[in-house]
């Protein structure tokens, strides 16, 4: 119960915004070695499958590398058939189902996978759920939606909700993604430099700014931000099994601009294991190292080492049936101060009479963050 | 020696040659013993700090000349009371007869010892603290408010996890291993307002006692320790009030006898007015609300010599709203209250057969209700989680003094638990349904003997032995594939019990025996062993338990805590009882302790095995204690060094297991501990108090590094309480002025300035980690400056 470990804290936080203080605390991590991840989920949505990416997480100096690992061999075993299906390694990493592949209700799945190193791994067998449609989507403009990272402030956002009806007399457990796209008109911040067209990077070093340390260029052409939404949100319906859901809180679309932005919100219905993991993930993202905390523990999902039981494995193999819907935030009810996407007010590199191609605009590139292409459903 | 009878003389001549215009007059000052009026010679008498010093002559008289003014007088002996008082000088003669007092003959200041004069080293107690109000009243308190437990934890050996703890940690026990009793009557959450403050309304505590080692065979039901809390008897002959104003609650008492020498009623109320520190925050936090009040009363009947009636009663309620917080399920809640109530009441019957042979019986009842409520969006609806515990005791027990070599006690107890573990009351709500989790209802029995045996002026024993046992009623008990973690998934069949039928079964003896051997009169050496059994339990895996967790008690999975506690001690007094040294050790080791799975759920879970884990605690320890009981400057100075490992190894899987299956630090495993308290008395109108805290940091948890997952950074934890926080040291400050007006009245008022954190040391509550500008940690401090207060008490009598 998530209200149980922020009750304390927030109650101290009153009284440290009174009495008390914020400092940094020197702590020298030990971690020394990679840390196996599995991302994705077997989704029933064979447009867009999940890529089931198999990487390793490395941490040094204060940052997190991922390093995918190639040449591995993933596959599907069905448990009642015993049939197993190979995964397709794609060119920028990760696996897909073959495309001719669908999902049997009645069956259950594993992930098999091999590494490189012959280390070899499964996961326990899961099988789909059935998900509710979404009935609804509706968003509200927050003035006080959010806090800001320093805590000193609130932020405004678009609180999106979803209403759905849970399925009667039957155990159920939802785990909610979201994609949020923005149309941006800076493609590139320079912090004290200037963008190179040559080089395709902030390598022109510059001594003086006028007002702020960094400029930011245009795009050229269109570009949609691609933003995916991080936090956890799961719901359990042991307060509400059968009932029509109102008001869900899916999303909170910071006020960026003045125009709107489009978000596609992605339904799932997940098993009991699979939401004891997401659970334990939230738990330990929003530990406060406080007394209402709950132990800290390995995010440790249903992958393990065929032959070395020591062997830890972040990650959670799901099979689920995915709900979607997109929706378009027209932002007509927004106010107040920019949250900028930026996170500062954007500043142009002067115009210089003697070189007209400067300032350069900035060409879009796609990426898993970024789009030249117009999202559907845009309005 | 003549010239030293001159000196005063000279001076006195110097000092009127120096300049004194008008005319002194004499001062005849006589100095007695105040016990057997003897007069006292060679006591020091001063006249200002920087006059000459004088001093009395065998029949205890001095005296000298004062020109008019005012002055500070003070007459000082070695083994006395410091006097001090103003000296008024007009144009006449002046005539003072002082009595000192002798410390030695006078009462205990500070009492934090075994019951009687030289009782802890007389008496086969191990373990025993005596804590008077008045020893409590002496320490600085947070904010003005004289706290029991802040109180509780300057003796050695109890601990807590931090500042806001939710209860105390004694000798290596968890929270929940302490039974803690007011009048009799347990108390299920100790705090106000998330552990800032302890419930008990200070003015009608009379004070407590703690049983950390030797625990008498009367107590049962926990593994660790007794909190025995008295309230004020009131008084039967005149009407009494007290009460006081301090930053946080208002506080009033009353004693009123009704018939005298035979009915009296005492009401305490205190009640808290602190919403307006919000109201003085950032806009973010002007709709908090944040109180508190309780209310305890005691009436006494003396029916007659041999039959007397008590009734104790106590309510207790806070309330804490907040719209910064998130919501339950698909709740849509506007803010989220949290309202929490106890209501304690107990009758007790004494009735002496003679003067050898005596009965108490008690009839019991507490009633512990937390409750979290969430106001729906765009309603007036209020969705409701509710949990309960209901505790109803009868015991009885009968005192027998057979002879001077032996003390008898026996007696028995039956306690009857239901325990609501959650309803959720959806009100008018559309989109929430009634929940609930069927109650738990069990009895725990008890029924023991106790002799303290004088077995010659150097040895003496306290052996007594308590038969316990326990039975689950009703319920469904399930059985799980032994080859699988207890889940909702691995269950293969299960059993039904009617409400009145025994599900589950537990019992055994538990011994407690205590030695003493005299090795002088005033010193001795103890040993003890005891046994303790626990059947009911906080489930919270939080690092102290919230004021709404839940309580379980023991079922077929669930087994009752088992602890054994061998400890020793050395302890020795002073000739005239002034100041006590002791030197105890402990080595504890407990069974079948509770721990929970990662990511664990007990909300609407009637079946908590699926979440338990259970395994092994010990812990040891030594406690050194030195106090100073009277005289001008008391209080006491103690050090601890202890540790308290768990090791929790259910199976050998790795969601059954923590830290591998090994030994690993407990949240409360600080292992050196430093406590002093020292009174300064300045005469009958100032006090000085000061209290410096150190403790090694409490455990906490450093992940490894991190991970990054679906593009988020997560720490990467492999080790529970594998790192500590910094240590944690405090001083705090009080000055009490008592009865400004110096004048005799009924109404006494006096006033308390006190500095908590004199120094402002930035102690560490909490260390954080956050992905901001790359992956850093942060110490959260609540108080990291001093925190001033002031406060006003008075009394009428």
């Amino acid at each position: 119960m998530k209200i149980k470990h922020l009750r304390i804290y927030f109650f101290i936080f009153s009284l440290t915004i009174l009495f008390g203080c914020i400092e940094t605390y020197d702590i020298d991590f030990n971690q020394k070695n990679n840390v196996l991840v599995v991302e994705g989920f077997l989704t029933d949505d064979y447009q867009n499958p999940d890529t089931i990416k198999i990487q390793y997480s490395r941490y040094v100096e204060r940052s997190t590398f991922i390093s995918p690992i190639s040449s591995a061999k993933a596959s599907i075993v069905a448990l009642g058939t015993g049939k197993e299906i190979s995964l397709v390694e794609q060119k920028l990493g990760g696996f897909l189902p073959p495309t001719d592949f669908r999902i049997n209700p009645s069956e259950k799945y594993s992930l098999h996978f091999a590494l490189p190193n012959g280390e070899q791994y499964e996961s326990t067998p899961e099988q789909i759920y059935t998900t509710p449609p979404i009935l609804k989507v509706y968003d509200k403009f927050n003035a006080q939606s959010r806090l800001s990272d320093d805590g000193k402030k609130f932020l405004p956002s678009n609180d999106v909700f979803v209403d759905f009806k849970d399925t009667p007399k039957q155990k159920d457990y939802y785990l909610w993604r979201y994609t949020h796209y923005e149309k941006i008109g800076y493609c590139a911040t320079c912090f004290n430099s200037a963008y190179d067209l040559r080089t395709l990077g902030c390598t022109i070093k510059l001594a003086s700014f006028n007002r702020t340390p960094y400029y930011d260029y245009q795009c050229d052409g269109e570009c949609y931000a691609i933003i995916k939404g991080k936090p956890i949100n799961i719901m359990s319906d042991v307060v509400s099994d059968g009932d029509l859901v109102t008001g869900r809180l899916i999303a909170k679309i910071p006020y960026h601009y003045l125009y709107g932005c489009l978000v596609e919100i992605q339904q799932m219905s997940i098993s009991p294991q699979n939401y004891t993991f997401y659970r334990n993930l939230e738990l330990q993202s929003q530990s406060t190292g406080g007394l209402a905390d709950t132990p800290a523990a390995a995010i440790v999902g249903n992958i393990n080492n065929v032959k070395n039981s020591s062997d830890k494995v972040v990650g959670y193999f799901g099979v689920v049936s995915i709900q979607k819907k997109r929706y378009w935030v027209d932002r007509k009810e927004a106010n107040g101060e920019f949250d900028y996407i930026l996170s500062h007010p954007p500043v142009d590199e002067p115009a210089d009479p003697r070189d007209t191609s400067r300032p350069p605009m900035i060409k879009c590139v796609k990426s898993a963050t970024r789009t030249p292409f117009k999202p559907a459903d845009w309005q | 020696m003549k010239i030293k009878i001159l000196i005063p003389f000279i001076l006195f001549f110097l000092i009127r040659l120096s300049g004194f215009s008008q005319q002194s007059n004499a001062v005849i000052i006589t100095v007695k013993d105040s016990s057997d009026n003897t007069p006292l010679k060679d006591v020091v008498i001063k006249i200002d700090a920087r006059r000459a010093n004088l001093s009395t002559n065998n029949e205890g008289v001095h005296s000298f000349f004062l020109p008019p003014g005012e002055y500070g007088l003070t007459i000082s002996h070695f083994g006395y009371r410091t006097f001090r008082q103003k000296l008024v000088m007009n144009n006449t003669e002046v005539n003072l007869v002082v009595s000192l007092i002798n410390v030695a003959k006078e009462l205990d200041e500070v009492t934090v010892n075994s019951q009687n004069i030289n009782g802890n080293v007389s008496r086969p107690l191990l373990g025993v603290s005596s804590l008077s109000i008045k020893a409590i009243k002496k320490i600085p308190a947070m904010m003005g408010e004289t706290d029991v437990l802040r109180g509780l934890q300057m003796l050695p050996g109890v601990t807590s996890v931090g500042e806001a703890a939710n209860g105390v940690n004694i000798r290596g026990g968890t929270t929940d291993q302490n039974l803690i009793l007011l009048d009799d009557t347990p108390i299920f959450n100790p705090t106000h307002l998330f552990g800032l403050f302890s419930i008990f309304p200070p003015d009608a505590v009379s004070g407590l006692e703690l049983y950390k080692g030797g625990i008498p065979a009367k107590f049962g039901g926990r593994a660790s320790s007794v909190i025995d809390i008295n309230m004020v008897n009131p008084s039967l002959d005149k009407f009494k009030m007290t009460g006081g104003i301090s930053l946080v609650s208002n506080r009033l008492t009353i004693e009123q006898p009704i018939i005298k020498e035979k009915l009296a009623i005492m009401i305490s109320g205190r009640a808290s007015f602190n919403d307006f520190f919000f109201k003085l925050g950032p806009p973010k936090l002007q709709n908090i609300k944040a109180n508190f009040y309780d209310l305890a009363t005691k009436l006494f009947y003396k029916m007659n010599a041999k039959n007397t009636f008590t009734f104790s009663g106590y309510l207790s309620k806070d309330f804490f709203q907040t719209d910064l917080l998130g919501t339950i399920g698909s709740v849509n809640a506007t803010s989220t209250q949290y309202d929490y109530q106890t209501a304690n009441a107990a009758l007790k019957w004494f009735h002496a057969f003679n003067s050898k042979l005596n009965l108490q019986t008690t009839a019991v009842y507490t009633n512990y209700q937390p409750k979290t409520l969430l106001p729906e969006l765009n309603s007036d609806n209020k969705v409701s989680l509710e949990s309960g515990i209901v505790y109803n005791q009868l015991k009885s027990s009968l005192n027998y003094n057979l002879n001077e070599k032996h003390r008898l006690e026996g007696g028995i107890s039956t306690i009857l638990y239901r325990i609501n573990p959650g309803i959720l009351n959806p009100g008018s709500s559309k989109s929430v349904n009634y929940r609930s989790v069927p109650e738990e209802r069990s009895t725990e029995s008890g029924i023991y003997l106790e002799d303290e045996f004088t077995v010659n002026k150097e040895l003496s024993l306290s052996v007594g032995l308590r038969y316990s046992f326990y039975n689950a009623l009703g319920g469904t008990v399930r059985n799980y594939n032994p080859l699988l973690s207890k889940s909702d998934l691995s269950v293969t069949d299960s059993t039904v019990y009617k409400s009145n039928e025994t599900s589950a079964s537990y019992g055994g003896f538990e011994p407690r025996i205590a030695l003493k051997y005299s090795l002088t009169e005033l010193t001795s050496i103890k040993l003890g062993y005891s046994l303790m059994r626990q059947y009911l339990q906080v489930v919270s895996n939080t690092t102290t338990p919230l004021p709404t967790s839940r309580w379980a008690t023991s079922n077929s999975y669930i087994k009752p805590q088992i602890s054994e506690l061998y400890s020793g001690g050395i302890f020795k007094n002073s000739r005239n009882n002034i100041y006590e040294f002791s030197l105890e050790g402990y080595y504890r080791s407990t069974e079948n302790i509770l721990d929970f799975k990662p990511g664990a759920d007990f909300l609407f879970q009637p079946y908590i095995e699926t979440q338990t884990l259970q395994g092994k605690g010990k812990a040891y320890g030594v406690e050194l204690m030195v106090s100073k009981k009277k005289g001008e400057i008391t209080g006491w100075v103690n050090y601890t060094y202890s540790r308290a490992l768990n090791q929790i190894n259910q199976s050998g899987r790795f969601d059954e297991q923590i830290n591998g299956g090994n030994w690993y630090n407990t949240n409360y495993d600080r292992p050196h501990s430093f406590n002093a308290t020292l009174s300064i008395s300045q005469g009958s109108h100032h006090e000085f108090g000061f209290t410096f805290v150190y403790n090694t940091g409490r455990p906490f948890t450093v992940p490894e590094g991190f991970v990054q997952y679906n593009n988020v950074k997560y720490p990467y934890y492999v080790e529970r309480n594998n790192d500590r926080i910094k240590d944690y040291h405090r001083l705090d400050f009080s000055w009490t002025i008592r009865n400004p007006s110096m004048q005799k009245k009924r109404w006494e008022g006096s006033w308390t300035f006190a500095v908590y954190n004199l120094y402002g040391r930035a102690n560490a509550y909490s260390v954080y980690l956050r992905s901001e500008n790359g992956l850093k940690a942060y110490q959260l401090t609540i108080f990291g400056s001093p925190i001033p207060s002031l406060t006003y008490n008075f009394k009428f009598m």
